[in-house]
């Protein structure tokens, strides 16, 4: 190599490492990011004590990767050269074919047996109708299009022994969501189904809560139908994944529906301040609301039902908002009376318990139900 | 403070250079030790006064050895004394809980001593025999005692190779210390250099480190065959790129500054018997053990009884040097045996053998021994091996098949950059097409590498449970 060739190599070297450092130090930092959904690390105050403990050190040494500059594009690149490399996953996420999918790790089994064991107690305990419900997620549905031997846990287990409830009544509704698969039923970037996937599961209470006649027609629907376009989920930030379609979430803007939650006005049951934010499955009741209570003042709509339940129950809600009074949510994480107790002071007249197959075999407060 | 970092790469690599270069040639040496200092010191400020007290130990024997040539009893006291120092830091701050936990489980009454549960100071088993060796040399000889304590301070603390090595000799880098040209060439061998070790442990090591990660916590008995070997062949490729790499990065980091440092892989893994392995792997480690062990003890010249002793002897070294529990002992001590072994007639066999035998041979009882290696727990590492011949759950499991299909491209690559393939290609490549094609890789592996160093801390906070 000539000693311009090696000037050269040196110019390349010296510059890419003299840009960075200089675009590093003059980027302006960042509060927080939307991909990740965390606030990113800020520059660490210094002090000599936190000096000599390494403390000061590490914090700035994060800030510095945190704050670097086109952080998100930087993940990007690297997401192109996994698949470059032809793999099939980032994360626990897998790549199959158009839509991205969770891994289903194997739940505890202790617990699993725990958590049915508290939906039947719960049934027991109040005496009051009790539907249960358990909706498996995507790699269930889409198990073909998983990539071939990828390890994942067979969700069959868990339906069978929902199934196996003996005092809160079952409502299977995967065999439904199975039969719709080829429609946009699941969102490809989220790990929740769709508003339409919500259908077939309110279709299916609504016709074992002996309300047949009431479910809502698809015209009824067409006439308050929203479309949010643009909806990049939590598969897709969760793999730092590039290039997949984004998901339109669908909603139904009822009139009618007030959502109440303890020291807040009561607002429409659609936060629409989550329209152009990238979280935008929380445009159903701002997220998940500790306590919340949906009030239908249409003169049609009667009975109380109070709803224990996941985030998947959001986009169903609505739906069953329509028929009943009343709808009560009741988180057992935040309530310090026992849910029997809840119920006899809502006036509640059934309850429903909906959960996603893995958030109910790993939730701890699933077991507070048989207080 | 790592290579391997935006905080290194976009900050302190910057300044070091800049600031380096800035100043006038005859304080470069003092420049060089304070940006030193403050890569050791950054996150461990107080363990640079141990370095500092290791480093002032044997200027000082250095001195009084050139002092005091004539009365050769008293320099060897000052060897002794000297080696003692360094040992005695090295085994209190790396082997203390360890040797605690042995004597109290042997001897009861011992129950007294506590296990102190120190840090280890970064580097302290490189920088140790670094010093030491520096005063046998200059005993032997073989190195001329260094007046000046900044000269010596910047070799004990150049922060190239001061937390994994290369271990430097001073005989081997004395003139360096007292006049070196920078030249612009050596810089640029230097960028190339550093770029193919920070690609081989950000793009390889890394990497691959992660389907390691999947099998290192599983229970040995629901190992597969397929999924221990898997694992295993894993590991191996990620502690020869993620050391190999370092060594690489601090040998180019060394030409940058107008150091020259020795070799210290070359393409172990095409080796053909455990004795070339050795030769082959770590070798800036093997050559120190055998210029300062096993040839004091007498070498291979004092018979076979001997010769077998100081191998053992060497080998129980080396095995526990790399870290403090039995796994690494028994690590070195099947090494140990293999080597004997090959010394009394392996190895004239192996040598008529077809290259394919060796081959094969080798990385067998290579991938064996780390899964010693790998595995500090003993029982662990012995069910890790029983499951590698089918004591663990089945031949295959399909998870395993999964990882290896989706792993197969990079194991692809891991294979081929294990061999000097990349480097016959290199030597064949017309001289003038060289430039451009170090020129588009610098590139690529700088590109590459930061964006995996940025994605290393991607860290999406996601409720999936609501």
């Amino acid at each position: 190599m000539s000693k311009k060739q090696s000037i050269a190599l040196c110019g390349l070297f010296v510059l890419f490492i003299l840009v960075c450092a200089v675009l590093n130090l003059c980027w302006p930092d960042r509060e927080f990011s939307p991909m990740e959904n965390r606030t990113l690390a800020q520059r660490p105050d210094f002090s000599w004590k936190g000096l000599f403990s390494g403390e000061w050190t590490q914090d700035f040494e994060t800030y510095l990767t945190d704050q670097f500059p086109l952080r998100d594009t930087w993940v990007g690149m690297k997401y192109i050269c996994e698949r470059a490399m032809l793999k099939q996953e980032n994360n626990g996420i897998y790549f199959a074919g158009d839509r991205l999918i969770a891994r289903f790790d194997p739940p505890d089994e202790t617990r699993v047996e725990q958590n049915f064991t508290a939906v039947d107690a719960l049934a027991q305990n109040t005496g009051l109708p009790t539907r249960f419900m358990l909706v498996p997620t995507s790699a269930y549905i889409y198990q073909d299009e998983l990539p071939a031997n990828a390890p994942s846990y067979d969700q069959q287990q868990l339906l069978d022994r929902a199934a196996a409830l003996q005092q809160a009544e079952n409502i299977p509704v995967h065999q439904a969501l199975l039969d719709a698969r080829e429609e946009y039923i699941y969102y490809r970037t989220d790990h929740h189904w769709t508003t339409k996937g919500a259908y077939l599961a309110y279709e299916a209470y609504m016709k074992a809560a002996g309300r047949e006649d009431e479910i809502l027609t698809q015209e009824e629907l067409e006439a308050v139908k929203q479309e949010t376009p643009d909806f990049y989920g939590t598969l897709y930030s969760q793999a730092g994944a590039r290039f997949y379609e984004p998901d339109t979430i669908t909603w139904y803007d009822f009139p009618g529906l007030t959502m109440e939650q303890p020291d807040k006005e009561p607002s429409s049951i659609y936060d629409r301040s989550y329209l152009d934010q990238k979280d935008k499955y929380s445009l159903f009741f701002g997220g998940n609301p500790p306590a919340l209570t949906i009030r239908n003042e249409n003169p049609e709509a009667h009975g109380t039902l109070l709803v224990v339940k996941d985030s998947f129950a959001n986009s169903l809600l609505p739906y069953l908002a329509e028929s009943y009074e009343e709808i009560h949510v009741f988180d057992p994480r935040y309530n310090r009376i026992p849910i029997s107790e809840y119920a006899t002071q809502c006036g509640a007249d059934e309850i429903l318990v909906l959960y996603q197959t893995g958030n109910f075999a790993e939730d701890v407060n699933v077991g507070l139900l048989s207080r | 403070m790592v290579f391997s970092s935006i905080l290194f790469l976009f900050l302190y690599l910057p300044l070091t250079l800049g600031i380096y270069y800035i100043t006038p040639r005859r304080w470069r040496n003092l420049a060089l030790l304070v940006l030193n200092l403050i890569f050791y010191g950054w996150g461990e400020p107080i363990y640079v006064l141990i370095m500092i007290f290791s480093i002032l130990v044997d200027y000082s024997h250095g001195l009084l050895i050139a002092r005091h040539r004539e009365n050769d009893r008293f320099c060897r006291k000052v060897v002794a004394s000297s080696v003692i120092i360094n040992l005695g830091l090295l085994v209190f701050f790396k082997y203390y809980d360890f040797i605690v936990t042995n004597l109290r489980a042997i001897f009861p009454a011992l129950s007294f001593l506590e296990p102190l549960g120190l840090g280890l100071p970064i580097g302290i088993s490189f920088y140790t025999f670094q010093t030491m060796s520096y005063t046998i040399d200059v005993y032997r000889g073989d190195a001329r005692a260094q007046k000046d304590i900044v000269s010596f301070s910047t070799f004990v603390t150049l922060f190239p190779q001061l937390i994994a090595g290369p271990i430097v000799k001073y005989k081997d880098v004395d003139d360096q210390l007292r006049e070196r040209r920078e030249s612009v060439e050596q810089f640029a061998q230097g960028v190339q250099t550093f770029v193919c070790g920070l690609g081989k442990k950000v793009l390889l090591a890394n990497n691959i480190g992660a389907l390691w990660e999947v099998y290192k916590t599983m229970d040995p008995s629901s190992l597969s065959v397929l999924g221990a070997w898997l694992g295993i062949v894993a590991f191996a490729f990620q502690i020869y790129f993620d050391f190999s790499g370092y060594s690489d990065m601090a040998i180019g980091l060394g030409r940058m500054l107008g150091f020259e440092f020795k070799i210290n892989f070359d393409y172990p893994y095409i080796s053909r018997s455990i004795t070339e392995f050795w030769r082959r792997w770590h070798i800036s480690l093997s050559s120190w053990f055998r210029e300062y062990v096993y040839i004091p003890l007498g070498g291979n010249r004092k018979g076979l009884l001997k010769t077998y002793r100081n191998i053992f002897v060497v080998w129980m070294l080396t095995g526990i040097w790399h870290g403090a529990s039995w796994n690494y002992v028994c690590w070195g001590l099947f090494f140990a045996v293999l080597l004997m072994v090959e010394k009394a007639f392996l190895l004239s066999i192996l040598k008529k053998a077809p290259a394919a035998l060796g081959h094969i041979y080798t990385l067998f009882l290579v991938l064996i021994s780390w899964a010693l290696f790998a595995n500090e727990d003993i029982s662990r590492a012995f069910g890790y091996i029983g499951a590698m011949f089918g004591g663990g759950n089945g031949l295959w499991d399909s998870a395993s098949l999964y990882r290896l299909c989706s792993y197969l491209p990079l194991l692809l690559i891991l294979v081929l950059a294990s061999m000097p393939l990349g480097k016959k290609l290199w030597l064949r490549l017309k001289p003038s097409h060289r430039w451009g094609a170090a020129m588009v890789l610098c590139f690529l592996g700088l590109l590459l590498s930061t964006a995996y160093l940025v994605d290393a801390s991607y860290n999406p906070f996601l409720y999936f449970r609501f």
